[in-house]
Formats: structure tokens, sequence, C-alpha cells
């Protein structure tokens, strides 16, 4: 681990006071981000947004040409290296354009091209392999795509039947198999395909689209992200030189678990970015569409959705870039070595998992919430937000289900306690004592404006709560606890709402100590999002301790914890309601 | 040959504006941009580079110091170099002042053809490019809707009309102001933004263009605002509802109107 002072430890914000947090916040963008920023939502509104009906109805050749455009303007080279012919702008740069996708085909067409079809040659290739294929990456000559589903193997990515044999005069690997749903199938040049080397050892391949043996199945029809090409991968005999093995025979699976990292903090970015677009679009219609002689968003329903809306959009947006700036400060202190880059980004699997379970529910919600207020509309196929919500759907899905990766965030939690990575045991003891007492002190410093006074006092003790809770259970779950996946999940839900509030006070915070012009609605959108959140991480907290007590235990340890999270004086209704009249007022998401 | 496309740092033209005691704009740092009339200056100046191999374009802007970012804006757009002309005693110019300075830095540069848009965003006196030109001795063609140089010698221009167009040429070097309806402005690409870093960008002083500051900035200008009023967008509408003569009334109004 890197000694800067920047650079914080993965899961810290269970720990660390929210007062006194300082991370990367979208009001932190650099000149040069933010025009970067903007060069691809241009880019977006103006090659891509137009030709969004024929996107979906996979013109020929289109996607292809769009994504060769973006590689013209640059917009395929930001994490290759410079010395192969790329920007090397790193993760915030890629995870802001990744944030400006808007159109779902061509978010995972452009995604799958960027992150799994070229980081995996970034970080394992060779210098001979990263000269004869970044280049072509970077500007978009060759369009990239990542083979590693097969029928019946997904999230046991272990399981995979794809052989490769080395040929008798071993210059050559032959592979035999299929893949299953490769994005980008129908027109990619390059395929990083995995495979096992003699039955057992699970080993990454480069292999280009063209050679021979190499074909693709139909087209398959999807829910939505219509417009993106998703086939089987059929390998017939290919032969691939030995020189294309990516990375080392039988380490197959580190690249495919370590690039997920990355590929599960983009798609935060890119599912807040669809969150905030769904906002946009229910904003404008609520202010348009009339009813009763008066703009939907004059309702107090549809207020609360706006307002709801509104604090997804930006608790995902706090927790992505704090995290993205976070793993960002791990990688550029780790110095040149890729692979003591990948272990610095390790650090923060939770945070990515979180990144990804946290930007994919909050869109799902926005795209729901945003076919409900269009109302009938909403359903109709002409309108976009029908769209959005169909498209929204498989970003729970893949990437790692959530289910997946609320594992993934619990089980990292546990074994790092273990090794005595997270500081959670030495905060333990104080823990128990203020929960059996039932009193907290006042976390707020004294200059924590009054506004967020309350929200700081409910971070905080939720976060206490939480590790109380945690611990209960991981005394009686530790020796099973991989068979215990209902307290995984009720633990990674107070992760997940615990890193979500935690970042957005924190966001606030620092947006009213530096006297933003926005300071208000930052502090509305926090108070909102720990109104919202604060009743799950509730449930998850008292479902956690409900698993691991009965009887007596359980009903005294449940009112302990109940009493000492306490509840909120501050009103829901006057904040949406006036969170709801910004959001109106700015014609959608109100910070920009 | 030599491009220069002048341009100016405006307000975003949807920043709040207030004015100081003086009426002069308050102009923030983070509401800065290039005028946007002057995205179809320097796109003008980026096509006439494309079609004269060799040639160079220069983006000059006259402002306060921190409009060098502004200058990196533009040149994400494209072009060699930039210029800037900032010196503490340009604050307060008037049109004639801040054409006195164009004129110098553009002496000094060296220019076979100098754009400029046909106003800026934020005041509108539109006369900047025909002073210029005054003070050089050159000629000006006004307000081009196309602009074609033929050889290295001559510029031609077609000049929107009231029906079809008037066309004029003048001998290089020559300034041409041009209208918004010249072309269609490029976006600022990843590339180009990256690129913009690295692009030279020369400030000069009053010292540098040997101008004396008595002759330019607040002091100099006989040009002053006087007041200013927000403009009012509340409308005047009238709603006929309903089966009760509503139809009639709309006909009679449009034939009032002269519609029909």
């Amino acid at each position: 681990m890197a000694t800067s002072a920047k650079v914080e430890m993965g899961a810290a914000y269970l720990t660390t006071p929210v007062t006194e947090e300082h991370f990367l916040t979208p009001e932190k963008f650099d000149e040069e981000q933010r025009q970067i920023q903007e060069a691809a939502a241009t880019f977006i509104q103006r090659e891509v947004l137009p030709k969004t009906e024929r996107i979906r109805h996979q013109e020929e050749g289109l996607v292809p040409s769009l994504l060769k455009l973006a590689g013209e303007q640059g917009l395929l080279m930001i994490d290759v290296p410079e010395e192969y012919g790329g920007a090397d702008l790193g993760l915030v740069v890629s995870g802001l354009v990744a944030h400006e996708m808007r159109e779902s085909s061509f978010a995972v067409a452009h995604g799958a091209h960027t992150t799994i079809g070229t980081l995996p040659i970034v970080y394992y290739g060779t210098d001979r392999q990263k000269r004869a294929y970044l280049p072509k990456l970077a500007t978009g000559e060759y369009i990239g795509a990542y083979a590693l589903t097969e029928p019946g193997v997904g999230s046991d990515a272990m399981s995979i039947r794809t052989r490769a044999t080395l040929s008798a005069d071993g210059t050559h690997y032959i592979l035999n198999g299929a893949k299953q749903w490769i994005t980008n199938s129908g027109f990619a040049d390059l395929f990083v395909v995995f495979a096992k080397v003699d039955d057992t050892k699970h080993t990454a391949f480069i292999v280009e689209g063209a050679w021979p043996g190499i074909s693709t199945g139909a087209e398959e029809k999807k829910m939505g992200i219509k417009g993106s090409s998703t086939r089987t991968l059929y390998l017939d005999n290919v032969k691939v030189p030995v020189e294309n093995v990516l990375g080392e025979i039988g380490k197959g699976y580190k690249i495919a678990f370590n690039i997920l990292n990355i590929g599960r903090l983009k798609l935060g970015a890119g599912t807040a970015g669809g969150a905030r677009s769904a906002l946009d679009m229910a904003a404008k219609y609520a202010d348009e569409r009339k009813a009763f002689g008066r703009p939907l968003h004059g309702f107090g329903m549809i207020k609360k959705k706006l307002a709801h809306m509104a604090s997804d959009v930006y608790a995902a947006e706090s927790l992505v870039f704090r995290t993205i700036g976070a793993v960002e400060d791990a990688r550029v202190a780790a110095g040149e070595d890729r692979q003591a880059q990948l272990r610095a980004i390790e650090e923060y699997a939770i945070e990515c998992s979180i990144a990804k379970v946290f930007g994919s529910e909050a869109l799902a919600h926005c795209v729901d919430e945003g076919v409900q207020i269009f109302g009938g509309y909403g359903f109709m196929d002409e309108y976009p937000i029908s769209w959005a919500y169909r498209d929204a759907r498989i970003n729970r899905i893949f990437e790692g289900t959530n289910e997946v990766n609320r594992l993934v965030a619990a089980g990292t939690l546990f074994q790092r306690a273990m090794e005595g990575r997270v500081g959670l045991m030495p905060a333990v003891p104080e823990i128990q004592a203020q929960v059996a007492s039932g009193t907290a002190p006042d976390f707020a410093a004294a200059d924590t404006p009054a506004a967020l006074r309350e929200s700081v006092n409910l971070v905080e003790r939720a976060k206490r709560a939480a590790i109380y809770s945690v611990m209960k259970g991981a005394a009686k779950f530790m020796a099973t606890m991989r068979e215990e996946q209902e307290f995984l999940e009720a633990t990674a839900n107070q992760l997940i709402t615990i890193f979500a509030m935690d970042s957005a006070v924190a966001r606030a915070l620092d947006a009213v100590r530096s006297g933003s012009t926005d300071a208000h609605a930052h502090e509305l959108l926090a108070q909102l999002t720990v109104l919202r959140l604060l009743p799950e991480m509730r449930a998850a907290m008292e479902a956690a301790i409900t698993m691991s007590t009965t009887g007596d235990e359980r009903r005294a340890e449940l009112a302990k914890v109940r009493g000492y999270l306490g509840d909120p004086e501050l009103d829901i209704v006057p904040v949406q309601r006036e969170l709801a009249g910004i959001v109106a007022e700015r014609g959608g998401y109100p910070l920009r | 040959m030599n491009i220069v496309a002048c341009i100016k740092e405006t307000p975003s033209t949807t920043a709040e504006k207030s004015f100081g005691p003086d009426m002069r704009l308050e102009r923030r740092k983070e509401d800065a941009i290039p005028n946007p009339f002057d995205e179809y200056t320097i796109e003008e100046a980026l096509r006439q580079q494309e079609k004269h191999a060799g040639s160079t374009v220069t983006i000059l802007c006259m402002g306060p110091a921190t409009a060098t970012d502004t200058l990196r804006k533009a040149l994400a757009m494209g072009g060699d170099r930039a210029v800037l002309v900032s010196d503490s005693a340009l604050a307060g110019s008037d049109a004639i002042g801040t054409a006195r300075v164009l004129a110098a830095a553009l002496q000094k540069i060296g220019f076979d053809l100098a754009l400029f848009g046909s106003a800026a965003a934020d005041a509108y006196g539109g006369v900047v490019p025909s002073a210029t030109a005054e003070f050089l001795g050159l000629p000006l063609l006004s307000y081009a809707s196309k602009l074609d140089l033929s050889g290295d010698s001559t510029a031609r221009i077609q000049r929107a009309a009231e029906i079809g167009y008037n066309e004029a040429e003048a001998p290089l070097p020559a300034l041409v102001s041009v209208v918004k309806s010249i072309n269609e402005p490029r976006y600022p690409s990843m590339k180009g933004i990256m690129a913009s870093k690295k692009k030279p960008l020369d400030t000069f002083s009053l010292a540098d263009l040997g101008l004396d500051p008595s002759s330019v900035g607040g002091a100099a200008a006989r040009e002053r605002a006087i007041s200013s009023e927000k403009v009012s967008t509340q409308r005047k509408g009238e709603m006929y509802q309903g089966n009760e003569g509503a139809a009639d009334r709309v006909v009679a109004f449009l034939i009032e109107q002269k519609v029909l």
C-alpha cells in the first residue's frame, strides 16, 4: 500500500468520521476534465442520439462506424498508455466519459471495447502484444470484445469448458468451444478469450476475429440494449500463436477478476449518468404535461418522485466519483508496475462492487419512476423513457450480478477484518459501550452547517450500529460464512446504504464549506439521501441481528440497536417538496 | 498564408449578468467562454487553412490575463497558436481602443487574412472589424456569408442582401468579418482538447505592441454605457376557448395581422 496521505484504505469510510472525509466530487473536476466531459457529451448529442432509431435496428455497420468516429476524436484512447498510441488520461476521465454515454446500446459497445476489450491487454499484455494491438484499439481500427461467459457458465467463471490444446510443434494453441452473449461480437476484430489449457489451467488468449475457425451465431433478441451486438462466438480449431497467450498460463482467472473491478466502477459511472438522463426526461415532461390545470410537478406525489430520483443521482455520483478518485490515486501511487496498480485497485474491491450495485439500482428506480411520470406515454415505444426502462435492466445482471457483487462486498469485508486490514476490531469496544448505554456523542463538529448536523449524526450512528450488528453475526457465522448468503446480503445492504449516505453527506459538507452557489441544493440532496436510505439500512441491520440471535436476546439486541440508531427529526415532505421545486425550475437534475 | 482569427472572451450566454457602478459588465472567470459568434470565425479560419496547404492559423484575443483558458478552449477547435493581448491599462477599453490594440497586434503578428465575427455576444457593437481596418489602412470585407481566396492574392466574399447577395473582393492582406450562415462550426474533440495544451500561447503587453497606455483603456474611452434594463420576456397572449365563436375570432385576428 502506498504511503501517500491522499490514499485511504478500502472500506475506511466505515471508521472515518464523515466530517473529516475529503475526496473527489463532481465539483472538483479540473478544467481539462470538464472540457473532455463536455466533448464526450457533445459527441453523443451530435453524432449518436440522432441515430438512436437506426442503432436500435442494428443497421449494418452503424455502431462500428460510430466507434471509429469516437476513436478519431480520442474517446477510445483514454486508458491506453501514450507509448502505445493512447492518451493515458486515467480513470477519472474514462469514468466521466462513461458517465456521458446516455445512448445505452452505444454505451455498452463503447464500454465493452474500452474496458473489457482493451484493459486486459493494457494490464497483462507483453510489450509485443501491446505494440501489435493497443494502437489499433486506441483509434478504433480494431474493435475489441471479451469472451468469458459460456452456455451454462456465467458467474461461476472458473467452470468454463472451452479448451486450448498445444499443437504438436509447440507453436500454437488450438481453441475449441462456444462463448455466449459476447458484446460487439458481430463486428469485433479482437477477442480476449478465456479457455482451459489441459482441461484445468484457466488461461486468457488474444484472438483475432479474422482467423480461420472463428464464427458467430445469430444476433440475440434482447429485452433492451437492442442496438448492441450480442452473439455466440464459436471457436472451431482456431490456431492461436503461443505469443498470444495473455498473462500466465493457469492465471487467466486473475485477469477476469481484476479487470472486473474497473469494469464495475465504470458501470457505476455509466448507470449514474443514465439515472440523471431519466430524471432530465421526466422533469421536462412533468413541466410540459398539465393535468387538472397544473403541470405534473405541481403535485405532491410527482414532487416526491422527482426529488427521490435527484437524490438517487446525487448519491450514485457521489460514491462513484469518490471511489474513482481513490482508485486513481492508489493506482498512480503504485507506480509504473501494472500488477502493483491492480493490487492497489483491488484494495477498493468493496467500493467497486457497491458502485456497480448502487448505480444500477438507482438507475432501475429512476427509469421505473420515469415511466410512471410519463404515464401511458411512458409505455409507448416512441417515448425514449420506455427504452431507458428496457435498457436499464441488464445493468443489474452483467459485470457480476448484483447478488454476486453483494457477496463480494460483504465477503471481502469479513476477510479483511480477519486479516486486520480494516480497522473494525479496534472500534468494537467503544461501539459496544455506546450501543449498550443507548447514547451517542454529538458527532457533528462545531463548524458543521446546521442543516447537516442531524444527517452527520445519523450517518455516524448508522456506521456504528452496522459494525455492531455485523460483528454480532460474524461471531455466530464465521465458520460457515460462505453458506450464509442471507446474512452476507444483510451485511452488504448496510455497507451499500452507509457508503451512499456517507458519500452524499461528505460531498454536501464540502460544497457548503467551499461556498458553492448550489450549497442549499447540496444540503437538500444529502438530507433526502439520508432520510430515504436510513430505513433501508435499519431494515438490513435488524435482519442481521435477527438472523444471529433468538428469543430474549433478540428482543434485547433489537431494542438496543433501534434505540441507539434513533429516528430523524427532520420531516421528509418539506425537503422533497423544496428539492422538487429546484428540479422543476432547472428542468432536470439540479447540479451540472 | 498567415490567417489570424480575432476573437473575444465573453460571458456565457446563459450566465447571470450584472453591472458595476460604472455600468461595466461584471465578468466572472468561471462564466467566460469564447464569444459564440467567434466559433464561426475560428471555423472559417480552419476551413481556409484546410484549403490552402501550408497556412497557419493564429487565434488573437484581447482580454484579462485569465483569458488564456478561453484561448485554450478556442485552440481545442484547432489552430496552431494563440496570442493574448493583456495589460492592466486595457480595462475599460471601448470599441475604438480595442481596435487600436488589435491593429497593433495584427501588425506585429503579420497576416494575409484577418477574420472577425460580426459582433460579440456581450456588447453587440459590431464596429471593431471596421475600426481595426481603418487603423491598418486595409480593406474590410464585412458580413461575409461565403469566402473564397483565389490564389494567395485576393479575397472574394458573398454578403446576403434583401434579395440575393452582393459579391465583393479585395486584395490581400485584408480583413473579413463573417456571419453565422458562413459555416457550421466543429465542436472540440477530446484529441483537440489534449492537443490545445501543447500549442504555443504568447501574451503581449501594451509595451510589446509599442502602444501608449493613455491611448487605450478606460481613460481613452469615448463611448460609455449609460444604463441597462432587463428585457421583459412577458408576452401578451389572448386565449379563445370553447365553441362560442373561437374560430371566427382566430380568423378575424389572422386577417387583422394580414396573414389571411
